[in-house]
């Protein structure tokens, strides 16, 4: 079967994966057989996609906070609130195939794995990175310098290089193999704390590099107007990666006040990001990066994850869906009706939809 | 002349002989305070007035001033003086708007308009009607700041309050507790007529006005203490419920919409409310009306507090009320004409002294004047004269370019320059002395923050050091601790130092010779800091 | 020094005669900490990690066997067991401009009156604790001042002296140049004016305006207990550097020099959006200080006379909302008591087992009131407010002191 050209103006929703509790990531594996999916039951969740097969891996003792698959063999990492991190050979049995009890003091926040499959990098609270060996989850060794909470993790192309977001709008770019600091890009307009403020709001939320590796796109809000509601304007910086500074700020059509949880370039250069609101719409987004406004958005529930399949034509959002008793207050709702939020795993096809599909 | 209670009622025509005469008629045979004295009746005149103290210089003339008449003439040189708009301008601005600034209107935009209305002949109904009809049209357009963002039960409560006498917050859930005559139907009659009203934007002119939709049926409502379900169509307390007219459906409007503003309905309750409220016949409205004005002169309404005029709270002087509602009513609401009426009074001109070997006397017994508190915008003039810095403070001037003063750092102490214009000033008094937006501002509120201003801000040391022509300076370069003494007094205080003080000014500069200046400083901090400057007696 | 009043001048002035004896007495005091915008009950006192509602955060054991507060408040935790918590206050009002005056009002049945704040109120009904202090100090973020609003219909006096970020006002410092004896010469400069003016005079109003300035010379004379240079370091290491921290080792300092009623107000806890990445960098700067405060009281003996209270108007909603927020839950939530006349230990409240709801009634405001000032030793019901000619309930006629908690 050949691949439809790319074309995100006609981006529409083809599969919709419903949960019955709220999942904030979801990736496909490299192999764009499995999905997997974490959030609010601490379960980890996997659909194997060709097979409508469905399970849910036990193992977790809080939320699940970020999961990625090994490119090259059947793993899966998971980690959760608690800085623990499994690891599981999810297409044969349920039990994880090692753990690491404290990968962080709480939560661990972003895991990436290496392209030639040996290590995995995890970050998050206690500010440290650290790098384990996929094979037994020892450590090989970790990487500080960032002063508070790290977000996002992302790796070169080349494999050279992984670069760290934390919640001050610091970047800070190390060597893969020596292991050592090269270099920090500021993302500091992603972080906010006005005078009034009692915490700090935003931070580097997401990271993505081009696939040719020129240019680093950096998802966050800037402006957030309080700590309470955090509402602030989603913005993506776009960075050279050359010279290590920023060419363009991207911005979005739509209303949206929560930060950009995922970014994924395409493979023509358009970048994809997705953000959230409070009780109402949000949007998936595509720009062109030399351009600030957006060529596209689909509304889309708040979504909190991005994942690319690997024929590059379908994006992965885990998005919010409402239980119906959103806003203040009860209400007269009572035990019975008053019902969790869920979710629905939303992949959108990035191409024109086939009539026979459109038909049905 | 009557002889028959043993003292003489004037028996004279003139509305300020027989408040007089009402006044002695109720308490009877009883000692009064003397007429007061030149130096206070200037004071006081001149501060309800034009909202300041006289200077020095108009101090002197006066009491040299041997003419007859001298009080009538200064008083109807004083209403018709450009001051009088600005100052009642003010005093207004805070008995109808409570210092809110609601609405769309500017509030320049308003001052402008109850100057304007201030400077000619203003007619207090006709005033009032502009208010509340707020058709946002032509000069009178301001007045419908009045009704600021048009917000039902807080126009419904400020309308009871300010205009009426009836203070009916309470009245939205259950009839009074305990004032038999003020129903839950009173404040929900009220409401009838304005719950029609909002905010809507002529697009071309980009102006907001505030228009009525269509009111088709009663208001319903229920108490919370008997759940007994009740409607009412637009109803003023003591007036007759207005039938709501029922049109033919596509019938019931004059205009249609246009521009951005709804189509007008025929039938529109609250410019009723207008007409009906102020009208000749109502009588709440006239009494509501000469109490407020009689409270601004006197510090104390006939009926005391304002908004609480019903049985339980009878006036002191039920008659005197009444006949100044008539009257104020058969001169056509003339507020010049009855702030006259009043000042020329002996119960206005009396002394705040008490009468000869009487300790006490009841306040609302008018035996003796009572003091008023100055506003904080008179406190900020009378500092500003008295201390001799009126140039000082009108010659100050921002750079164009100049950061926002910290006004937030002036009261936490990091912020330790001074204010860089009289605005500032302005903004810095209201802060301290005035109350809180939304409150009334009625009666006499001394509080600890204001009394740590007045002693220490730097505001007031700086105007008590001597700058050329100010009073420090002035005081400094004389030669007589007498005429210091007499300086001080008549710039401070407004009078001349009686023998006493004089002495022991003159002890506590002879104590302080070394440092003079300062001591002289001291004297007047002490002054300004006294009961006798901070009250209009 | 004091004005024409004799024993009972300045502050003094707000002791009603019939309750001067207490000044002899052991005083209470109250201190109550306002999280202005709702803590989230779940990632504060009451956790419930297996709730289907529950946030990603640990429960902790405390110091109570069996009993399990969030990991965000570890302090707490350490100190369960000289506090009580209510876990299902149940208060129908779900937005801020209504819900924090109702909260801090009592809602007593509306007698179309405005009804004063806690502080006022308790000014009011057992004035100050030492004459020469102001019985309600209000320490908060931002602007101070005077805030008469606060007495609603009570006379003004009954206001809040409010400490903007802690400091007093600038006034209360003598200005440049002027030492306390050429302060003294012209303040009797000024007493002899107003004694020359009172002569002859109706002296109700002049009395008031002495009084104001008598206590005003008392704040300046006690401006040390609002300096807290004086404060131990190691002291505000324990209660944390943030502002709540500081305000808080303030209001013990106020406590401890004597003010009967100190409010401590942090804002910006309403977390609709990001609760958990707020919630654990807020709730710690409650916890913190919270305990400390507690603990000191307990040291110096102060505890079983001073009540400390820490609320917001309401909670968060079990709900998770697509900005991974909480929005408001007055239906059941938490807040945290602990001194005088209250249980130590005492956790109470039955709620459905996710925690959302209230199984059976839930405290009211008016019943948190009646507690309140049963334990400061008022009757609750049967002491009124004089008003106009109407006698007021100080608390809602139809609730009652919540024994559970009392001791």
């Amino acid at each position: 079967m050949s691949v439809p050209p790319l074309d995100v103006a006609k981006a529409w929703p083809s599969i919709e994966l419903e949960h019955g509790r709220q999942l904030f990531r979801a990736q496909f594996s490299s192999d764009g057989r499995w999905i997997a999916a974490g959030g609010q039951d601490k379960l980890v969740h996997l659909w194997e996609l060709e097979k409508d097969g469905k399970k849910a891996l036990v193992g977790h003792d809080t939320w699940v906070s970020s999961l990625v698959f090994h490119p090259k063999e059947k793993k899966l990492f998971t980690a959760d609130y608690l800085g623990v991190i499994h690891c599981w050979g999810y297409e044969k049995g349920d039990d994880p195939l090692w753990t690491i009890a404290e990968a962080d003091r709480d939560n661990v926040r972003a895991l990436v794995v290496t392209a030639d499959g040996k290590y995995l990098i995890s970050a998050g609270d206690d500010a440290v990175i650290k790098v384990w060996k996929t094979s037994d989850g020892k450590q090989v060794t970790e990487l500080n310098g960032h002063e508070e909470c790290i977000f996002s993790l992302a790796l070169s192309p080349d494999g050279n290089h992984l670069v760290s977001g934390d919640l001050y709008g610091i970047i800070r770019q190390w060597s893969i193999g020596e292991w050592k600091e090269v270099r920090q890009l500021d993302a500091k307009l992603l972080h906010t704390r006005k005078e009034n403020f009692i915490a700090d709001v935003g931070g580097v939320r997401s990271l993505a590099f081009s696939f040719d590796g020129k240019l680093l796109a950096v998802g966050g809000m800037k402006e957030a107007k309080s700590n309470a509601f955090c509402p602030g304007k989603p913005t993506v910086l776009i960075f050279d990666w050359v010279s290590g500074k920023v060419k363009n700020e991207l911005g979005i059509k739509g209303k949206s006040d929560g930060p950009f949880n995922a970014l994924r370039f395409l493979e023509d250069g358009i970048l994809a990001g997705h953000t959230e609101i409070l009780h109402s719409a949000s949007e998936l987004t595509f720009w062109k990066v030399d351009q600030p406004e957006p060529i596209h958005s689909l509304k889309n529930g708040s979504g909190y994850d991005l994942s690319l399949h690997p024929d590059n034509r379908q994006l992965l959002v885990p998005t919010y869906v409402t239980g119906g008793s959103s806003g203040n207050g009860g209400r007269g709702k009572t035990p019975e009706n008053y019902l969790t939020n869920t979710s629905v795993l939303r992949i959108f096809s990035l191409f024109e939809q086939p009539d026979e599909k459109k038909e049905g | 002349m009557s002889l028959v209670w043993g003292f003489s009622l004037s028996g004279q025509e003139g509305l300020h002989n027989r408040i007089d005469d009402l006044i002695r008629f109720k308490v009877g045979d009883v000692p009064f305070s003397k007429t007061a004295d030149d130096a206070s009746f200037l004071r006081r005149v001149t501060l309800d007035l034009t909202g300041n103290i006289p200077t020095p210089d108009e101090v002197i003339t006066f009491l040299a001033d041997k003419s007859a008449g001298k009080r009538t003439k200064l008083l109807n040189r004083l209403i018709s003086g450009e001051s009088f708009a600005a100052h009642w301008t003010e005093r207004l601005n805070v008995m109808f708007l409570e210092r809110l600034d609601e609405g769309k209107v500017t509030q320049e935009e308003w001052d402008n308009f109850m100057k304007e209305t201030l400077r000619g002949k203003p007619l207090w109904d006709d005033m009032i009607r502009q208010m509340i009809e707020a058709n946002g049209q032509g000069a009178s357009r301001a007045a419908m700041k009045f009704l600021g963002k048009a917000d039902h039960h807080a126009m419904t409560e400020d309308i009871a309050r300010l205009l009426l006498g009836m203070d009916l917050t309470c009245a939205k859930c259950h009839d009074h507790p305990s004032v038999k005559e003020w129903k839950q139907a009173h404040y929900w009659g009220l409401f009838a007529y304005l719950n029609q009203t909002k905010q809507a934007t002529a697009k071309k002119e980009n102006k907001v006005y505030l228009v009525e939709g269509l009111s088709s049926k009663k208001v319903d409502f229920e108490s919370v203490f008997d759940l007994v379900k009740m409607s009412t169509g637009p109803k003023l307390p003591a007036g007759e419920e207005v039938v709501i007219p029922q049109y033919e459906k596509g019938e019931e409007y004059d205009k249609p919409a246009a521009d951005g503003l709804p189509a007008v309905p025929k039938f529109r309750p609250r410019e009723l409310l207008a007409t009906d409220l102020t009208s000749k016949d109502n009588e709440l409205f006239a009494r509501n009306s000469v109490n407020r004005i009689w409270f601004l002169l006197m510090g104390r309404g006939l009926s005391h507090p304002l908004d609480e005029m019903h049985s339980k709270n009878p006036p002191s002087h039920p008659k005197l009320l009444d006949l100044l509602a008539r009257e104020f009513v058969s001169h056509g609401f003339d507020l010049k004409w009855l702030i006259r009426e009043i000042m020329m009074s002996e119960v206005y001109q009396r002394s705040s002294r008490l009468p000869n070997g009487v300790p006490k006397v009841e306040p609302d017994s008018y035996r003796v004047s009572l003091p008023k508190g100055l506003t904080p915008e008179q406190l900020l003039r009378a500092v500003l004269r008295a201390t001799g810095n009126v140039e000082w403070a009108k010659a100050l001037e921002v750079e164009p370019d100049a950061e926002k003063f910290d006004r937030k750092g002036y009261f936490t102490g990091s912020n330790v320059e001074l204010p860089p214009s009289l605005g500032e000033i302005e903004s810095i008094f209201i802060q301290t002395f005035a109350h809180p937006p939304g409150t009334a501002e009625v009666d006499f509120s001394p509080g600890v923050n204001k009394s740590l201003f007045l002693m220490n801000d730097r505001l007031i040391q700086h105007w008590l050091k001597p700058r050329t022509g100010n009073l420090i300076d002035r005081l400094s370069k004389m030669d007589a601790p007498d005429s210091m003494a007499k300086e001080m007094y008549l710039a401070v205080l407004s009078r001349l130092p009686e023998k006493e003080e004089a002495i022991w000014i003159t002890d506590y500069l002879a104590r302080n010779e070394p440092r003079r200046t300062a001591a002289l400083a001291d004297l007047a901090w002490a002054l300004l800091n006294s009961a006798e400057f901070t009250f209009n007696h | 020094m004091l004005g024409a009043l004799g024993g009972l001048a300045g502050f003094g002035s707000l002791l009603h005669p019939s309750i001067a004896k207490q000044i002899k007495e052991k005083k209470k005091q109250v201190c109550l900490i306002w999280l202005d915008g709702g803590i989230s009950q779940y990632e504060s006192w009451h956790p419930l990690p297996e709730s289907k509602f529950a946030g990603p955060f640990r429960s902790i054991k405390t110091s109570i066997p069996g009993i399990h507060f969030s990991e965000l408040m570890p302090n707490t935790a350490k100190i369960a067991h000289k506090i009580s918590v209510i876990r299902t206050m149940a208060t129908k009002d779900p937005n801020h401009s209504t819900g924090v005056p109702r909260m801090q009002r009592g809602d007593p049945l509306d007698r179309g009156v405005d009804y004063p704040y806690l502080g006022s109120a308790v000014a009011k009904l057992l004035g100050p604790a030492d004459p020469e202090l102001p019985p309600y100090v209000w320490i908060k973020p931002g602007n101070g001042g005077f805030i008469h609003r606060e007495a609603g219909f009570l006379d003004a006096r009954y206001g809040a002296l409010a400490l903007g970020d802690g400091r007093p006002p600038v006034h209360i410092h003598r200005p440049d140049g002027v030492t306390a004896e050429l302060d003294a010469a012209r303040n009797a400069l000024r007493q002899k004016a107003n004694e020359r003016f009172r002569a002859y005079r109706n002296t109700s109003d002049i009395d008031a305006y002495e009084t104001s300035y008598d206590m005003a010379r008392q704040l300046m004379a006690r401006k040390d207990i609002f300096d807290d240079e004086k404060l131990d370091p190691k002291d505000r290491e324990r209660y944390g550097t943030h502002p709540l921290g500081r305000h808080v080792l303030q209001a013990r300092q106020l406590l401890e020099a004597g003010v009967r009623f100190v409010k401590v107000n942090s804002y910006h806890w309403d977390t609709h959006g990001d609760n958990f990445n707020m919630s654990q960098r807020l709730v710690p700067q409650a916890d913190q200080p919270f305990a400390a405060l507690i603990n000191d009281l307990d040291d110096r003996g102060m505890l079983d006379d001073t009540l400390v209270v820490m609320m917001s108007e309401f909670g968060r909603t079990p709900l998770i909302n697509s900005r991974l927020g909480r929005d408001h839950w007055p239906d059941c939530w938490s807040i945290a008591l602990a001194g005088c006349g209250i249980k130590r230990g005492a956790i109470i409240g039955d709620t459905t087992k996710d925690g959302a709801f209230v199984n059976g009634e839930g405290y009211d405001v008016g019943h948190l009131f009646h507690t309140i000032f049963s334990v400061l030793g008022i009757q609750s019901h049967r002491q009124k407010y004089r008003h106009k000619g109407q006698k007021l309930a100080i608390a809602h006629d139809d609730c009652e002191p919540i024994k559970e908690v009392m001791l």
